[in-house]
């Protein structure tokens, strides 16, 4: 049974909160409020440095589904990702944009430095988890056009073709390999 | 009859293109040659998007690195000579739990 990914859904609404937070502090208010508000971004940017663990949970719960077979739509799956990736980006750069409100106000909002390295691990991940995701359809297609034309490979000699090595040599270093982890 | 594994040309440039450790690498090929073989169909998952067919998804904690895991799904297609899987795409995650 294919199961909805709990977790984004959970994930999802963190920051949804966290971004509800944002909206309030850009509002601002008299200048009696100000220092209230700016207080109660102390908060704000503790939930929104949780940024990379938020995002890094996430994506080890989906490629953990993927793994057990409760995934039958990776692209639905992994684009599901990608929009909760874009999601914590846009609320964290939102907090260091109210952060820089603050701070032109004369108000001192603690963590901004931490906040932008946070901003950068999150695109960091994101950019990694799709790198080779979706697989690109016109491979696909050349592949199997290949394929028609007899041009399939063996696994020994692509992955020799591939190091670098001749059949034999590739062969070698993987009885190698067998051996050296039997050893283990 | 046990199966026979086929890649499409540049499926083995793609998978040195990730830049895997050499432990690694080597234990891709293995499961490649070996372990999807005998084990299909049993270890294939049956996905419907973005392609409509079978995957073949593993993953692998670096043994030189704990933290960090590799994650492997290829496209797979079995021929009807009912002896040969033919490796169509490969797609490769790598996450670091720090």
């Amino acid at each position: 049974v294919m199961t909805a990914n709990p977790v984004l859904r959970v994930e999802r609404q963190r920051l949804r909160a966290l971004g509800e937070a944002v909206h309030e502090a850009r509002r601002g208010g008299a200048a009696s409020e100000l220092a209230g508000l700016a207080h109660g971004m102390k908060g704000v940017m503790r939930m929104a440095l949780e940024g990379p663990d938020v995002m890094r949970a996430a994506w080890e719960f989906s490629r953990e589904r993927l793994a057990a077979g409760l995934v039958d739509d990776f692209d639905a799956e992994w684009q599901s990702l990608s929009g909760l990736f874009d999601e914590a980006v846009r609320v964290m750069r939102g907090a260091l944009e109210v952060a820089g409100m603050f701070a032109a106000k004369s108000y001192r909002i603690e963590g901004v430095t931490e906040l932008e390295d946070a901003v950068r691990q999150v695109r960091g991940m994101h950019l990694e988890a799709f790198k080779t995701w979706p697989p690109d359809p016109k491979k696909v297609a050349q592949a199997e056009a290949d394929f028609a034309a007899g041009k399939g490979q063996a696994v020994d000699e692509a992955f020799a073709q591939a190091a670098g090595v001749s059949t034999e040599d590739w062969l070698r270093r993987v009885e190698a390999h067998k051996a050296a982890r039997e050893k283990r | 009859m046990p199966y026979r594994a086929e890649l499409a040309p540049g499926i083995g440039a793609t998978i040195n293109s990730w830049g895997l450790p050499d432990f690694v690498f080597v234990e891709v090929h293995l499961r490649l040659r070996e372990s999807l073989p005998e084990g299909a169909p049993c270890n294939l998952l049956r996905v419907a998007a973005p392609f409509d067919g079978l995957v073949y998804f593993f993953e692998m904690v670096d043994p030189e690195n704990r933290f960090v895991t590799h994650a492997f799904a290829f496209h797979v297609v079995f021929l009807a000579d009912e002896e040969t899987i033919r490796v169509v795409s490969a797609s490769y995650l790598r996450q670091s739990t720090v």
